[in-house]
């Protein structure tokens, strides 16, 4: 059977038994349950190495690469540690290094075995430096939501601390001169080590750099949080013992702590401040003081209006000279059919009236003519526009004009 | 969220900071941020230091409220004293809440500034809890959160409304039930941790160990 067929098999494998192994795979640390019905597929697993049975007698589990790739695939937070054989996977890459450059040297067709080995330890590192990244920053992003107590969420958050801290130091402990000397001048080693390895590694150096430090304030965090839970706890305590606590008299003492030092509310407002609570008292004696009286309705003396259609004698209306003189001068327009100027006719008049008022009147007995009567007539202003603001027009005489 | 100066905003912080409001990030996220700029922060504590107050922080940086600077008159440390009877008097009450919080939550975490409390499941762990639902009754026969409520549903509402009048709370929309932990908490933390480390509270270190009886 091919290796391709060997695939196939396995991967259908995986499918046939689907429902058992993602049941293990859920279960803690991947216990596979047994039972009379499935020895034989549990047999069939262990052979393919999907499964295998420990050497302590605890039962049959999902092996640690299947359950790391379904991590991976299903976006699982576990708790598992986060490990990454930075030194091993380098001594194993610096090993095939010098051997396919010996190979080289040798014959071409092992060379180009050991170059496709050592690309798949070059890929598998910095895959793993990568899913490591993820994982510890999938934690830092939910602040460890994966478990719910926050003593758990403390232990997880020192296990990450230490890995974060871990993959630092074994980064930093890697000597790239001695990788950058091993691939010299050959372009496929140069590819792996001088740009796909260095790069993954400073990255990641990088990455867990930062990821340290928001571990560290989320551990404070968690740490402030815990010291509270144990305050409340302490109160609790001392209150079971001594009901009748109460805490001393720090606002009689002769320093006052300034915590306690707290500003009074300022009613800034013109509403009474019914939310202060020292108030409470006081408003509730004043709405206990309200008492629902009726009103007493208001006695009105109504006088009835006298109304008689008895004219004792009859109303006189009585023209103001102003208003005469106006009138006359729409008259002598229209019957000399001449304009007259309204300055001119002021002058002729003898009217203890200002011009000013002498032209407003004009203007308003023009207004008050009905619209037939307005027909016969035009207004000419003369004056001059403002210096300054044109748009005002200054008029200085009002021209009456029979149409 | 840039911060701008505008007298508008100095006003707004000024008169809520008068009317003892702690502010948060939680309550009114542009004025806490205006304070977070140190020279906005000593602009509002010049202006109220002619008042004879201060501008102070919690000490996790979550809150800012007005302190008196001195205590030199008489009518100062009376309502110093009015002050101090108020905060005391809630103490108990609100540790015993916090107690009752803390059991009923399902991630058993403190309440924060910035926590977020949903009473559907508040309500549902306190009522499957006798211990829970005692302990709530008894919160409510106290003079702070008093109620003659009987169901266990209308007594957290109410507790829960209690606390936001008193600016521990914001309910985060009109009329649904979910909470906001405000600022005010690390100031009534603050107090906490004072008193049990001035009065030796309890003090785990203080407890008689027991020995060997040979």
């Amino acid at each position: 059977m091919s290796a391709h067929q060997v695939g196939l098999r396995w991967l259908r494998l995986l499918d046939k038994h689907a429902e058992l192994i993602l049941s293990a795979y859920h279960a803690p640390q991947g216990h596979l349950t047994e039972t009379a019905d499935n020895t034989d597929v549990i047999a069939e697993l262990i052979a393919n190495r999907i499964a295998f049975r420990q050497d302590d007698g605890d039962g049959v589990r999902l092996t640690s690469s299947l359950r790391k790739a379904m991590d991976y695939a299903l976006r699982t937070q576990k708790l598992y540690v986060v490990d990454a054989h930075i030194s091993e996977h380098l001594n194993e890459i610096t090993r095939l290094g010098i051997a396919y450059k010996e190979g080289r040297r040798a014959s071409g067709a092992d060379a180009t075995l050991i170059l496709s080995e050592l690309e798949d330890m070059v890929y598998s590192l910095c895959e793993n430096l990568k899913e490591s990244s993820r994982q510890i920053w999938r934690h830092i992003e939910t602040k460890f939501s994966g478990v719910t107590t926050l003593d758990m969420k403390l232990r997880l958050n020192q296990l990450t601390l230490t890995r974060a801290e871990n993959i630092c130091k074994a980064i930093e402990l890697i000597s790239l001169e001695n990788l950058y000397d091993i691939s010299g001048s050959n372009p496929d080693l140069r590819r792996l080590f001088n740009i796909q390895l260095a790069g993954a590694l400073d990255y990641a150096f990088r990455d867990m750099s930062d990821a340290f430090v928001r571990l560290n304030k989320i551990l404070f965090d968690l740490r402030e949080m815990q010291e509270r839970t144990r305050l409340v706890q302490r109160f609790m305590r001392h209150y079971r013992r001594n009901p009748s606590y109460v805490p001393q008299a720090y606002d009689e003492a002769a320093y006052i702590p300034p915590l306690f030092r707290l500003n009074a509310p300022l009613t800034v407002g013109g509403y009474a401040p019914v939310l202060t609570s020292r108030h409470e008292l006081a408003l509730e004696a004043l709405i206990a003081g309200l008492r629902s009286e009726p009103r007493v309705a208001e006695v009105v003396e109504i006088e009835p209006i006298v109304a008689s259609e008895s004219f004792s004698s009859p109303e006189v209306y009585y023209e103001s000279v102003l208003r005469k003189s106006i009138r006359n001068l729409f008259t002598h327009a229209l019957t000399q059919n001449m304009p007259v100027s309204g300055l001119h006719a002021y002058n002729a008049e003898t009217l203890e009236e200002t011009p000013a008022v002498w032209l407003y009147g004009i203007l308003a007995e023009y207004n008050a003519l009905s619209v037939s009567d307005r027909t016969h007539f035009q207004l000419i202003f003369e004056g001059e526009y403002d210096a300054e603001f044109n748009g005002n027009f200054k008029a200085s005489d009002i021209i009456v004009c029979p149409n | 969220m840039s911060v701008v100066d505008s007298p508008e905003l100095f006003a707004r912080i000024i008169e809520r900071l008068l009317g003892n409001v702690f502010i948060c990030a939680h309550s009114d996220e542009e004025a806490y941020k205006y304070l977070e700029v140190s020279s906005f922060a000593k602009a509002v504590d010049d202006y109220v230091r002619r008042m004879g107050r201060t501008l102070v922080n919690t000490r996790d940086r979550q809150a800012y409220y007005l302190a008196f600077i001195d205590v030199d008159t008489s009518e100062r440390r009376a309502v110093i004293k009015q002050q101090f009877r108020e905060v005391i008097n809630q103490l108990e009450p609100l540790v015993r809440l916090l107690e009752l919080v803390q059991s009923a939550r399902h991630d058993d975490l403190p309440i924060t500034p910035g926590a977020l409390l949903r009473q559907g499941e508040l309500l549902s762990r306190i009522e499957n809890t006798p211990a829970l639902k005692e302990d709530i009754a008894l919160l409510v026969r106290g003079d702070f959160f008093k109620s003659s409520k009987t169901a266990t549903r209308d007594q957290l509402s109410h507790v829960l409304d209690r606390l936001c009048t008193h600016g521990y709370l914001r309910r985060n929309t009109a009329t649904g039930s979910d909470y906001t932990a405000l600022g005010r908490w690390s100031y009534l933390y603050e107090v906490m941790e004072f008193i049990a480390t001035h009065e030796n509270l309890d003090d785990p270190s203080t407890e008689p160990q027991q020995e060997n009886l040979l």
